[in-house]
């Protein structure tokens, strides 16, 4: 393998990364006319990443040292890229004069940080992956407002992300400490799946580790206990900063914690299935809970956030079943839920962006109040993303939530943690009641309140395409939900090598699904749902 | 003369007798697994009971750790079993013979600073890269032949300088990103 191999498997990162150098550049013109040309910039380099990754972007079975390009790689370079396309349209006017080419340079590392996490084959690369994400949104917190509270959010954001980033390297010394190696996968040399393959392989000291990664990964995906950075943050970052917060750095902790139970073959001992269990169960209620208690759209949306967290979480609890669709693979659901949950998010904050009132964010349930009235097309795209946020047909969220509690329910039931899952399943569903109460309230204000609040539209053309981007996938992913269905069950082939199973897999069962319906539908390629 | 209140400077004693006791405690135990460890099997044994077996190699880190620790703690016991003790405001300032201290140390600074230090760390690291990336250099170029790594990656000369050319490329772009940006400038 030479130098080409890089430059070809690594083509829309580069074309990211390059991207984001000519923005930087760009942004200490002299020239205004050259400054404002960062957004364009950034625009084009996902457009080119993502025509990189349509012409090279295909699984390999070569690894390049520390990085490795499976279907799941595929799968998140697709949704990302097409994510970051509504998340320029949404900031296209937002940085101010000067910062223009920081803003969007950022942004294009984030997204490159992203697709990179997914291609990592390394817990090096993993965490400097992860923190490319990370880093670069404390900084788009600070810069998207000029007020005090964004930089109160950035820097609060900025401190517990990088606890939370000692936390998780901290649990990859323990891993490495396990296994003496820090490779992920390998056919060849020595590699992390090699020693956790079983229970017994899993060691004191790598339940230690995985527990840590945990932790340190719950931050990013703002799961219980590690959520209460999350509304002070999305309250303090302006609204089209905040649609990319639910994305992003949720995305990248989600695709390593998949990273670290595919390593463990889907068996991990029992006390992290019970505290994933757990994590999924409080996120949901306490994100929920906490969401009918606000006033602030964009706390509650923040709360609303958390809560997905639990739910995304009960797919990975169900873990892989190749070849099944999303209908019962859990981690398929979740990926289809991810990409699904990013653009409705971004939806509802690129109408909170595409107001202002007397110059500040439309924040409030009153500034909301009588949107129908004042603009209907605003008013009928919010009510679309929050249906969908809501689950409610006929939107892809409420597809989404099918998909993941369906995943829950239809777990062998020889296997120990069927009922468990089921009761999660209820949970979630308890939950997903409790949650349209304050959905509903947000629609309510837009339909129903009266229209007394002074907004003018703002944000022009690009956000409101981005909307429309946004509402229409919504509608269209709910008739045809092959379009992402199918590609999030390709991508889930490369996460076990024993087919069907789940994270209690080793106990009962595991290895009958894993010869009989895994293998099976990982080669006939089961029905689409 | 800037006074450092007594009752400080007890409480410190007190507290470093405390450490220094503990130490002495701790290294009276690592003696004793030495000892046990060099007159039993040897350290295979001692670190076989901690854990893996694959704690072995750290036995040599544990003895330097024991010989760092009592030294340490050596030098301090003797010192105060030796010298003589006085005390008194002059004794117990910061500086006995040198200047008074003026306020605290744990002042705000200015923010520049950090951004020296940022910019000290881009070029700092960057070394850490090129240093390994010269000797492969050194080595493709002398001998004409590719250098390959453990991983399966191959590269010849011309593509170490290729590599190291578009790395070198994004390090100046920061370069000139904060140069346009007046990082450099101290007013």
């Amino acid at each position: 393998m030479t130098i080409a191999d890089y430059a070809t498997q690594l083509s829309p990162e580069l074309a990211l990364i390059v991207g984001a150098c000519i923005a930087f550049l760009t942004g200490v013109s002299r020239n205004i006319a050259t400054r404002s040309l960062a957004a364009p910039i950034a625009f084009t380099a996902v457009l080119a990443a993502i025509a990189a990754t349509a012409i090279y972007g295909r699984p390999i079975d070569t690894q390049l040292p520390g990085l490795q390009f499976t279907t799941l790689t595929q799968y998140i370079r697709w949704i990302t890229l097409l994510t970051a396309l509504p998340l320029i349209l949404v900031n296209w006017k937002l940085p101010v004069d000067g910062e223009r080419g920081e803003f969007f340079g950022l942004l294009l590392t984030s997204v490159a940080g992203l697709t990179l996490t997914a291609a990592a084959n390394d817990l090096i690369v993993l965490f400097l992956a992860i923190e490319l994400v990370s880093v670069p949104t404390y900084i788009l917190v600070a810069l998207s407002r000029t007020d005090t509270r964004a930089s109160e959010a950035s820097v609060k954001y900025f401190f517990l992300g990088a606890l939370s980033a000692a936390i998780f390297a901290y649990g990859l010394s323990f891993l490495y400490g396990a296994a003496g190696t820090t490779l992920l996968i390998s056919d060849t040399a020595p590699n992390l799946a090699d020693s956790f393959a079983s229970i017994q392989g899993m060691t004191l000291y790598g339940t230690i580790g995985l527990l840590l990664a945990f932790a340190g990964l719950s931050f990013k995906i703002g799961a219980v206990p590690f959520h209460a950075y999350v509304p002070d943050v999305y309250e303090g970052a302006a609204s089209p900063v905040t649609g990319l917060l639910g994305f992003l750095p949720k995305l990248a902790g989600f695709v390593a914690i998949i990273k670290l139970l595919t390593i463990c073959n889907w068996n991990v001992p029992d006390a992290i299935f019970w505290l994933i269990w757990t994590v999924a169960a409080l996120t949901m209620t306490v994100g929920n809970v906490l969401a009918l208690l606000q006033t602030n759209v964009k706390r509650m949306l923040a709360y609303s956030s958390v809560a997905h967290s639990g739910y995304m979480l009960i797919g990975l609890l169900v873990g892989p079943a190749i070849g099944e669709g999303p209908m019962h693979d859990g981690i398929a659901a979740m990926l289809f839920y991810v990409f699904v949950y990013g653009l409705m998010n971004l939806g509802a904050f690129a109408v909170l962006s595409a107001l202002s009132n007397h110059g500040e964010d439309c924040e409030t349930l009153r500034d909301l109040s009588g949107l129908i009235r004042r603009t209907p097309a605003l008013a009928i795209a919010m009510v679309i993303c929050v249906f969908s946020l809501m689950g409610f047909p006929p939107t892809a969220g409420f597809l989404g939530k099918v998909y993941i509690f369906s995943s829950a329910v239809s777990v062998d039931p020889a296997n120990t943690f069927h009922q468990p899952l089921i009761i999660l399943a209820v949970i979630g569903v308890i939950n997903s009641a409790i949650a349209a109460a304050y959905y509903l309230r947000i629609v309510s204000a837009c339909v129903m309140g009266d229209s007394k609040s002074e907004q003018e539209p703002r944000g022009g053309a690009y956000v409101r395409l981005a909307l429309g981007a946004c509402s229409l996938a919504m509608i269209l992913l709910f008739i045809m939900p092959s379009l992402l269905a199918n590609p999030a069950r390709s991508a889930t082939t490369s996460l076990t090598e024993s087919g069907t199973t789940t994270l209690a897999g080793a106990q009962t069962g595991g290895q009958a699904g894993a010869q009989t319906g895994g293998q099976a539908g990982a080669q006939t390629g089961g029905p689409p749902l | 003369m800037v006074v450092v209140g007594p009752s400080k400077a007890q409480s410190l004693q007190r507290y470093g007798s405390g450490v220094v006791s503990g130490m002495v405690l701790a290294v009276c135990r690592e003696l004793r697994y030495l000892m046990m460890a060099w007159s039993c099997d040897g350290f295979e044994r001692y670190c076989g009971v901690m854990g893996e077996s694959s704690l072995v190699p750290y036995g040599a880190i544990l003895v330097v750790i024991g010989i760092a620790v009592s030294m340490g703690v050596g030098a301090l016991l003797i010192a105060h079993l030796v010298r003589p003790a006085r005390k008194g405001d002059v004794k117990d300032s910061t500086y006995e013979s040198g200047m008074p201290t003026i306020g605290d140390a744990r002042q705000r600074f200015n923010v520049r600073f950090y951004l020296i230090a940022l910019l000290f760390l881009l070029f700092d690291v960057e070394v850490v890269f090129l240093w390994p990336w010269a000797l492969a250099f050194f080595k493709a170029s002398k001998t004409g032949e590719p250098i390959v790594t453990t991983g399966g990656f191959s590269a010849g000369s011309g593509t170490l300088l290729g590599a190291m050319a578009v790395f070198v490329a994004f390090l100046l772009v920061g370069f000139a990103y904060e140069w346009r940006k007046g990082a450099l400038e101290w007013d």
